[in-house]
Order: structure tokens, then C-alpha cells, then sequence
């Protein structure tokens, strides 16, 4: 065992709201307008009701072999070389999703508030504390998850508590204005950011006590976290208006600006960025925990750790060479990423369940059943 | 320049404290897979510093899935 670290349930279902929330909560609501201007909260709910059929197909996947994450799963199914080019597949997409993350981040604070900063700065010191986080292992980032998530949580209610003066309902008519076409397009390409992503999640399973209550909590943990998606996304509809939420990069961000009450509580356009930045450390720090853990894997190494170092190297340069600019970056996630995770998280995960099955039924006709 | 010193001078420094616990405990693969890695990212970090432009390998992904996506989003528009 490479990680002797144990989570409960609870602190698994924290840490599935808070990957759910991630990224998405501050590019979301932008791509689904851009797609289905005013619907865009049919689209989100229609892709959590989706993103539940994956969860029922990760939780098929755990209930096969409950002690092992993905790598091992692969390598014990499909043998040594098929399962380690899987696993590779794996890792590459979760490298990549990684340091989609991490520039993320820089992006936002390059072009909303630290302008003058290099973004290489910005990544170092960023990586520097998910390096720590991986570092102390699977069972520190889940305590840590659990301080910061009542604060999370205080921050969303205060938003959502503010913004209610600004609301205008007409903004939201007309319901069902643009088509199901329109719809199913946005609900498509949100399905990529963030459920697909949750797969992830099968390197963290094994290390939860109780496998019974595994399932629920995954379940209710995105629930949890598409719904507060949904409901930001209805905000920032009918606070900004649909084409201002498609037109901007940032639009919850600019919703903490629009909040006034009196003239006493102005612009806490901070509350939104705090939000952000505690759901993408965790986001960030499980993908890097999971791909570092995944190549040790791989590798049959004595320990994960030693892998951290060198990894954080790696994301930062390829933060900085795989998307050359933020336009290339945006245009990314808007058209490839989607085919690209329902290959990896949807199409592999299927196939090897039916491996999984075969093997079952062939051993249970070896020993005489 | 400076840079680049800085970004091997750091990569030797963390090479050398954790290469000494690897070899002491023998564990050779690890040995190599960590300086594989490493080395890998210091290259790429020098040539990110000497402003050389590396094309991005989301290319070769957008090449692959370029058929799919218009495939699915003439179906959908």
C-alpha cells in the first residue's frame, strides 16, 4: 500500500462538493450562456442528471474490486500491457486537466487583480502549496477540506444574500426561448467541467473506511455541488442578464462587484475569488495527488513521494506550453475537451466493466458454477 | 540568463538532497523514473526561459478529435 492514509465518508462527500464546485464555478456559467443565453440553468440541471449516470457507472467500477484505485484495477483486468497503456491514457488526461487548473488560476489573477505580475509567479507560488498538500498524503488534504468548507459555504449564502436586491426576473424570460437544441449543445459541452472529471475520484476510493456509505456519499456529493452550480448559474442570469454572462470571462466574479447594499456593503467582488480559490487548490491538489499516486503506481514504486517534485516542474512549464495564450485556451475547453473526456471518463471506464464482467463470469465457470 | 542559472541551480539542489535517501535505501528505479522526470522538466523549463516556442501537443489532440467535433456540432446547431 503506497498510501496508509484513511478518509471517512464525510470528508469523501466534502471533498466530491468541493471538486464539483472547482473550476466551473467561475468559467461555468459563462460557456452554458454562451450556448443557451437565458436556459442556461435547464442545461446545468440536465448535465447533473447526466452526471449522475456516470457517478452510477464509477460506483459499478469501485463495487468490483472495493481495495484497489483505477491502476491497479486496470493492471489486474486487462494485464500488465493493455492495462498500463490505460493507465497512462489516464494519467496524460489527468496531467493535462492539471495544468488546465493551474493556468487557470493565473489567467484569472493576470487579468483580474494582480495585472502587473508575471503568471509565472503566480503558478510557482500556487504549486508550492498543492506540492505540501500532496506531500502530507490523501488523509491531510481531506482534514484541510473540512476546515475550510464551513467558510465556503458562509461565503456562497452571504453572495447569494446580497445579490437578492439586484435581481431582475425578467431577465430569465423567455423560459425555454431558444430551443432544445440550444440546450442539449450547452448541456453537451458542460458535461466535460465537471462530472466526467470525477473520475478521479476511483484513485481516492479505496482509502474510505466505510465502502457501504462510499456510494451514497458520491452520489449526494454531486448532487451538492451541481446544485449550488445551478443556483449560481440562475444568479448570475438574472442579476448580469444572459449576454453579459456569455460575453464575459469571469461572470460570478463580476456578480460580487454588482453587490451594494446602501452604500455600506460595496463590491465584494473578494468573497467570490475567496470561494474560488479554496475549491481549485482542493480541485488542483486531488488531480496532482491522483496522477502522482497513479505513476507510482504505474511504475510499481516504493513510495509516491519522491514523484512530487518533479511532477510540480512538469505542470508548471506545461501550464505555460500547452495552451499558448488564453484564447487558445478558451476555444480548448469549449470544443475538444468534451470528445476528449468522454473518451477517457466515459468510454474506457465502460469498456473495462465489461472486461470486469467477462472475468467474472469466466472464473465463476472455472470453478464450477 | 539568470533564469536559467536559478532553474538548474534549484533542480540540482533538490536532485542532490533526494537522490541521497534514494541511494541509500537502493531503490534504483525510483532513481531513474525521478531523474527522468526531472531532467525532462528542467529541459523543458530552460527552453520556456530562453523564449523558444515549443508547438503545443493539444494540437495533435485537436487534429485527432477535429472530424468528431464537427461531426457533433453540425448535428447540434
Amino acid at each position: 500500500m503506497l498510501e496508509k492514509g484513511k478518509i471517512n465518508t464525510g470528508e469523501f462527500e466534502i471533498i466530491v462538493i468541493i471538486f464539483t464546485l472547482g473550476s466551473s464555478i467561475l468559467v461555468g456559467p459563462s460557456l452554458l450562456a454562451s450556448y443557451a443565453k437565458q436556459d442556461a440553468w435547464i442545461a446545468s440541471l440536465l448535465s447533473l442528471m447526466i452526471g449522475i449516470c456516470f457517478i452510477f457507472l464509477y460506483n459499478k467500477l469501485t463495487s468490483f474490486y472495493p481495495e484497489m484505485t483505477f491502476i491497479e484495477m486496470t493492471r489486474n483486468i486487462l494485464g500488465s500491457w493493455i492495462g498500463g497503456l490505460v493507465s497512462f491514457l489516464f494519467i496524460i488526461y489527468f496531467f493535462i486537466l492539471s495544468a488546465g487548473l493551474l493556468r487557470e488560476i493565473g489567467d484569472f489573477l493576470t487579468t483580474q487583480i494582480l495585472v502587473e505580475t508575471p503568471i509565472q509567479t503566480i503558478l510557482i507560488s500556487f504549486i508550492l502549496i498543492s506540492m505540501a498538500g500532496v506531500k502530507l498524503g490523501i488523509e491531510v488534504i481531506s482534514r484541510t477540506a473540512i476546515i475550510f468548507f464551513p467558510w465556503m459555504i458562509l461565503m456562497l449564502a452571504l453572495l447569494f444574500l446580497f445579490l437578492i436586491p439586484e435581481v431582475e426576473i425578467s431577465n430569465i424570460r423567455p423560459i425555454y426561448g431558444e430551443g432544445s437544441k440550444a440546450i442539449v449543445r450547452a448541456t453537451y459541452s458542460s458535461l466535460g467541467l465537471p462530472y466526467l472529471e470525477l473520475f478521479i475520484f476511483l484513485m481516492i476510493t479505496p482509502y474510505v473506511t466505510n465502502k457501504q456509505g462510499l456510494k451514497k456519499a458520491f452520489y449526494k456529493g454531486t448532487i451538492i455541488g451541481g446544485v449550488v452550480l445551478s443556483i449560481l448559474i440562475i444568479f448570475s442570469i438574472i442579476v448580469l442578464g444572459a449576454d453579459f454572462t456569455a460575453r464575459h470571462a469571469y461572470p460570478s466574479y463580476i456578480l460580487g462587484k454588482k453587490i451594494s447594499l446602501g452604500t455600506v456593503i460595496e463590491r465584494l467582488e473578494v468573497i467570490v475569488a475567496i470561494i474560488w480559490f479554496f475549491s481549485m487548490y482542493f480541485k488542483l491538489t486531488i488531480c496532482y495527488y491522483g496522477i502522482t499516486l497513479g505513476l507510482a503506481q504505474l511504475f510499481k514504486l516504493k513510495s509516491y513521494k519522491i514523484l512530487v517534485f518533479p511532477l510540480a516542474f512538469l505542470l508548471v512549464t506545461f501550464s505555460l506550453i500547452l495552451y499558448p495564450d488564453i484564447v487558445y485556451f478558451q476555444d480548448f475547453l469549449a470544443h475538444t475537451w468534451t470528445p476528449y473526456s468522454l473518451t477517457i471518463c466515459l468510454l474506457i471506464p465502460c469498456m473495462i466493466l465489461f472486461a470486469a464482467k467477462v472475468k467474472q463470469i469466466k472464473t465463476n465457470k472455472e470453478s464450477g458454477w | 540568463m539568470w533564469p536559467i542559472v536559478g532553474i538548474l541551480l534549484i533542480g540540482l539542489l533538490v536532485w542532490i538532497i533526494e537522490i541521497k535517501t534514494l541511494l541509500k535505501s537502493k531503490s534504483y528505479r525510483e532513481i531513474i523514473i525521478y531523474s527522468f522526470l526531472l531532467i525532462s522538466g528542467l529541459s523543458f523549463a530552460v527552453l520556456l526561459a530562453l523564449n523558444i516556442r515549443i508547438p503545443t501537443p493539444l494540437g495533435f489532440l485537436n487534429r485527432i478529435y477535429s472530424p468528431i467535433i464537427s461531426s457533433i456540432e453540425r448535428f447540434l446547431s
